[in-house]
């Protein structure tokens, strides 16, 4: 489990085109949402239980321009807090893929409203939304894609070398390799919690100028109430952590 | 060729400065110019004293017959814009994201105000001239509240040899939006309590109308 997939998603290369963003609603089949410019390129204005992939635009305010583009998106936690959240309150509402590690949420569970609250609390990076039926949506590393051996529809719709998926190993070589690179130039150059997530970022600057919840604020599983909700936990739940 | 044999510079023909700083000829004296109705054109004139620039985005194809159909495509990219510097903004205290009026000799919109560090004033010929930059995608039907072509402000005049034409440059003065605001904001993120609550409105909306009808067949 420690193996599995990832994405590497180089943001040096990304020129905010949204072929991932409009890629993700086709192979999903999702909605467009009616929209309205708020003084921004960026639309929708968040993720929503029909937009999974949402590329954020920020523009830091200054003398000289800086214009910062973040394909945000659901991390695939190593150990999702979500399901361990989750799993107390409706059982097989999050579902962690053993191959691929792959973290779902599944459409045919309903989850209560306050329960829901506490999932999207627990997730780091803000993702859990949920629609007006009670079923809880995000990104499903277009797990009916590369179950086929394909490769998830963002991936495979960006034209500039941005998203890259694969196996864990080879993508956490490829972001380190890049990071040496981008170092030369941007010193302030990072990977977003390469060790906990399965989404890897590689921003230039500060995280927080280009989305709040970009990197986790604690750790993964070190937050109060996660840690509580751990220790309750029986062991044999954690077998795969590490 | 209708002019040459040489590359020359010219002004466009409208213009924030007075002179052609390089030759005693404005503008091209090659290019025929249109006598319609809605043909005027402005130099130097106060009224219009920014200059505007149009051109296209990724997410629409041209006047966005094709993409404005497109509910990805129109979900990304909703609504007419103006692009415009933080210095601009200051002087006409306009706020990001507000819904604002612009107007040329030919015609006046309305559009969603982008105030971005992307866009810079320039100085030319030792003054501040102030640059917005518009797209040409929207107008007519769809989306709804999506705001009209820049195509409505723009002059027709093109080169000399091809009438290509000048979009790229042309003068227009924008103003804080007067109308009232009609749109509606976004609604909430989908909490389940507030979408269970617009459902039964619906219904509730159109109960009241057969009603009435009912009676005057009566």
């Amino acid at each position: 489990m420690a193996e599995g997939k990832s994405f590497f998603v180089d943001t040096t290369k990304c020129t905010a085109c949204r072929g991932c963003q409009v890629a993700c609603k086709q192979w999903n089949q999702r909605p467009g949402e009616k929209t309205y410019n708020q003084g921004s390129h960026q639309n929708p204005p968040d993720l929503s239980s029909n937009t999974w992939k949402v590329v954020r635009f920020s523009e830091a305010v200054g003398e000289k321009l800086n214009w910062y583009f973040f394909p945000d998106q659901c991390r695939h936690c190593v150990s999702p807090p979500c399901k361990d959240v989750a799993e107390g309150k409706a059982k097989g509402a999050v579902i962690q893929d053993d191959k691929t590690g792959a973290v779902i949420f599944n459409p045919k569970v309903k989850i209560k409203a306050e329960d829901f609250k506490e999932v999207k609390e627990s997730c780091p990076y803000n993702i859990p939304r949920i629609s007006g039926a009670g079923v809880m949506a995000k990104c499903t590393m277009c797990f009916d894609r590369i179950k086929e051996g394909l490769l998830p529809a963002c991936v495979k719709a960006c034209p500039t070398g941005t998203m890259h998926f694969g196996d864990r190993k080879a993508m956490l070589e490829m972001a380190n390799k890049r990071l040496a690179e981008v170092k030369g130039v941007y010193k302030n150059a990072t990977l977003t919690d390469p060790d906990d997530v399965r989404v890897i970022f590689l921003l230039i600057d500060d995280p927080k100028k280009y989305h709040k919840t970009a990197v986790a604020e604690n750790t993964i599983g070190i937050t109060r109430k996660m840690a509580l909700k751990r220790i309750l936990k029986p062991l044999k739940d954690f077998q795969w952590i590490g | 060729m209708a002019d040459g044999p040489f590359p020359e510079h010219y002004e466009p023909l409208e213009c924030p400065i007075e002179k052609n700083p390089l030759s005693s000829q404005r503008i091209n004296p090659a290019i025929p110019l249109f006598k319609g109705e809605l043909d005027k054109y402005t130099t130097c004139d106060p009224k219009f004293p920014f200059v505007a620039t149009t051109y296209r985005l990724t997410e629409h194809w041209q006047t966005g017959l094709m993409t404005r159909y497109q509910p990805w495509l129109v979900e990304a990219e909703p609504q007419m814009y103006v692009e415009l510097s933080l210095e601009l903004a200051k002087l006409r205290g306009i706020k990001n994201g507000e819904r604002i009026t612009i107007a040329s000799p030919r015609g006046k919109m309305w559009a969603k105000a982008m105030v971005t560090n992307r866009i810079k004033p320039f100085n030319i010929a030792g003054q501040t001239v102030h640059l917005v930059g518009l797209s040409w995608h929207y107008g007519w039907l769809v989306p709804k509240d999506g705001g009209d072509s820049a195509n409505i402000l723009t002059p027709s005049i093109g080169d000399a040899n091809t009438m290509i034409p000048e979009y790229k440059v042309f003068l227009v003065n924008i103003l804080k939006e007067e109308r009232p605001k009609v749109e509606k904001k976004p609604e909430p993120k989908p909490a389940p309590k507030a979408e269970a609550k617009p459902a039964p409105k619906p219904e509730a909306k159109p109960e009241p109308k057969p009603a009435p009808k009912a009676e005057t067949k009566k």
